[in-house]
């Protein structure tokens, strides 16, 4: 988890400390629209998972990430 | 860098990307591309990119192109756009890329053919447009795209969700491609290749096995050394000289490139050849002698790690190049050492001539060894310096030449293209090139003499030369007919100076030389006079004509 974090907060440009599972996207000022895509592919693409498009609208929390790499 | 992307499709998310190291201007909305090339946008011309992107989605820009005839429409349309754009930002370096386009999203029956013949037809246009406006810049999308494999490149769920064709290890891709060519726009290109030739030109010893038992053919292992060589004649083609450092017998070489019918390399190709038993550091600094260049510009390539490691310590300017330890791989590391440090956008007939003048600089040092006196000797090469105003044919090199040249150069005047013009138009100055021959070739333009005129007084803003033609009292000629010149056009005093830079130590004296007496300064920079009312009638060594 630590390691997801540091990915996420490396690629939102946020200190690492700053950020939890329970970061939701009103917390993070550079996280919008694009950056939920951009976080989307970022992750699909480090950790081999497959995020379906209905889904990214529900994901509203570091932890809606999260779910998909334990899974996997 | 400052830089701005404009693109067809959305590429926002390379803005992201590229943002940590450089200065990004986002434009609004994408596809917008088309406004930002008809009209000057403020914002973006305040911001004063030095890199304009533009990425054009081959897909989306011939979307309902069902012919080649419609496909041309809409691609010379861009053309025109493109051009729109170079004027409209010709002060930043405009980087267009090629295009691809999927079959399954053009035409019916013959896609394939027809998704072809578009990128192809959109080359064509690039070359045309590279070549009229001297600040546009190819972007090789499309091999980007074939390289990585279309599969993969391009994202139905990003296009989807978001417009974006691409896949985000791709975006990840173009951006690494596009900081290749930012840093390729800025760079100083290399001039020297140093090689060694065991392991590194051919497999095995020569000492041990002989000019026929070494590894080169046109097949197996042999190959991957003989491809090797293919990329290094590339090079040398491309203007970059080759030098040899090796410890071996000179007769050992001299069979393996003699003896060895699979050599691609041949003797001739190489502007030095050190063959001996002592340090390469050493020879390397007999090397950038001989050919009177700064270490700096050499890059190195051994396959022996003790070498590099002695070439690191002993010789820091010079760039070392990492040996693969996947030996397969070295013809691609020899491809990427020409595009890491020799590549430049546009080659002059210079640049492709420059191991030919190396070598016809060789025969001079023969005679010159020969000669009864240095001024005999001098006057035996029978030299011609042509004098004329710079003109459209030579701008180019004019331009290449004042931002190359380190060691004479007396001011260390910059200027790009632009900065040339203003200086010839507003600034009222004159730019003088001088191209200079000899009974063994022409070195081509060399020189530059750059001046403006204050009342009666000629004041020289900067004195140039390659070191191709140093030592050669070539300035001396070249200074005597300008002033006469000036003198005749009625002027009466000469202003020059001299602006001290790390490499320019050589030219610290030219004024004095050149009779000029100093009236102000300090170590760093001199200022120099010379009355013209009366000029000593002196013997030439040379002969200059004047091409008005």
């Amino acid at each position: 988890m630590e390691e997801f974090l540091s990915f996420i907060a490396d690629i939102l440009e946020v200190d690492k400390n700053t950020l939890t599972l329970e970061t939701s996207q009103d917390d993070v000022e550079t996280w919008d629209s694009l950056m939920q895509l951009r976080l989307l592919g970022e992750i699909e693409a480090k950790y081999g998972v497959m995020i379906p498009m209905e889904r990214i609208s529900t994901i509203r929390k570091l932890n809606d990430f999260y779910q998909y790499i334990k899974e996997s | 860098m400052r830089l701005s992307i404009l693109s067809n499709v959305n590429l926002d998310m390379l803005s992201g990307l590229l943002k940590k190291e450089n200065e990004v201007f986002q434009t609004d909305g994408y596809g917008e591309w088309i406004t930002y090339a008809l009209k000057k946008d403020e914002r973006l011309a305040a911001f004063a990119p030095e890199c304009l992107f533009l990425l054009l989605d081959g897909n989306a820009l011939l979307e309902g192109c069902q012919d080649m005839g419609s496909v041309k429409t809409v691609l010379d349309r861009s053309e025109q756009y493109i051009e729109k754009l170079a004027e409209n930002y010709s002060a930043s370096y405009l980087v267009v890329s090629t295009i691809d386009v999927r079959p399954e999203h053009i035409g019916a029956g013959d896609a394939s053919d027809l998704a072809q013949a578009s990128g192809a037809y959109w080359d064509t246009l690039l070359t045309g447009l590279a070549e009229r406006q001297k600040n546009i810049h190819r972007f090789e999308l499309r091999r980007l795209i074939e390289d990585y494999g279309r599969k993969q490149f391009y994202s139905a769920k990003f296009w989807y969700m978001g417009s974006i064709p691409y896949d985000m290890k791709a975006l990840h891709l173009l951006a690494e491609e596009m900081r290749h060519v930012m840093a390729r726009l800025v760079r100083v290109p290399k001039k020297v290749l140093v090689l060694d030739l065991d392991n590194t030109l051919w497999g095995g010893v020569i000492g041990e096995d002989g000019p026929e038992g070494i590894v080169l053919d046109s097949a197996h292992e042999g190959a991957i050394y003989q491809d090797t060589q293919k990329q290094i004649k590339k090079m040398q083609q491309q203007g970059v000289l080759l030098a040899i450092a090796s410890k071996n017998n000179s007769e050992d070489v001299q069979s393996a490139f003699r003896e060895n019918p699979h050599m691609i390399l041949k003797e001739s190709d190489f502007s030095a050849i050190y063959a001996d038993w002592n340090p390469k550091p050493v020879n390397i600094g007999k090397i950038a002698e001989e050919l009177n260049l700064g270490l700096d510009s050499f890059v190195f390539v051994d396959d022996n790690e003790a070498e590099r490691e002695a070439m690191r310590i002993q010789q820091p300017e010079v760039t070392v190049v990492d040996f693969p330890t996947d030996l397969t791989t070295l013809p691609a590391v020899m491809a990427e050492v020409y595009e890491n440090y020799f590549f430049t956008w546009h080659l002059t007939d210079e640049d492709k001539a420059k191991t030919m003048q190396y070598q016809q600089e060789r025969e001079r040092r023969k005679e010159r060894e020969s000669a009864v006196s240095y001024e005999d000797y001098l006057r035996s090469l029978q030299t011609t310096i042509r004098l004329a105003p710079v003109n459209d044919n030579t701008r180019e090199r004019a331009v290449q030449l004042m931002n190359k040249t380190n060691q004479f150069n007396t001011c260390t005047l910059r200027m790009d293209e632009l900065a040339l013009e203003h200086y010839l138009g507003e600034e009222g100055g004159h730019l003088l090139m001088a191209e200079v021959s000899d009974k063994y070739g022409n070195s081509g333009w060399v020189s530059e003499f750059l001046y403006h005129q204050d009342g009666d007084t000629a004041v020289i803003d900067n004195f140039l030369m390659s070191c191709r033609v140093m030592g050669r009292k070539v300035e001396d000629a070249i200074l005597d007919a300008v002033l006469k010149k000036l003198q005749a056009d009625g002027i009466t005093r000469a202003t020059a100076a001299y602006k001290k830079t790390a490499k320019n130590k050589p030219v610290e004296a030219l004024w004095e030389h050149l009779g000029f007496a100093q009236v102000s300064g300090n170590e760093e920079q001199k200022q120099y006079e010379r009355k013209l009312t009366s000029l000593p009638e002196t013997e030439q060594i040379h002969t200059v004509v004047w091409d008005v």
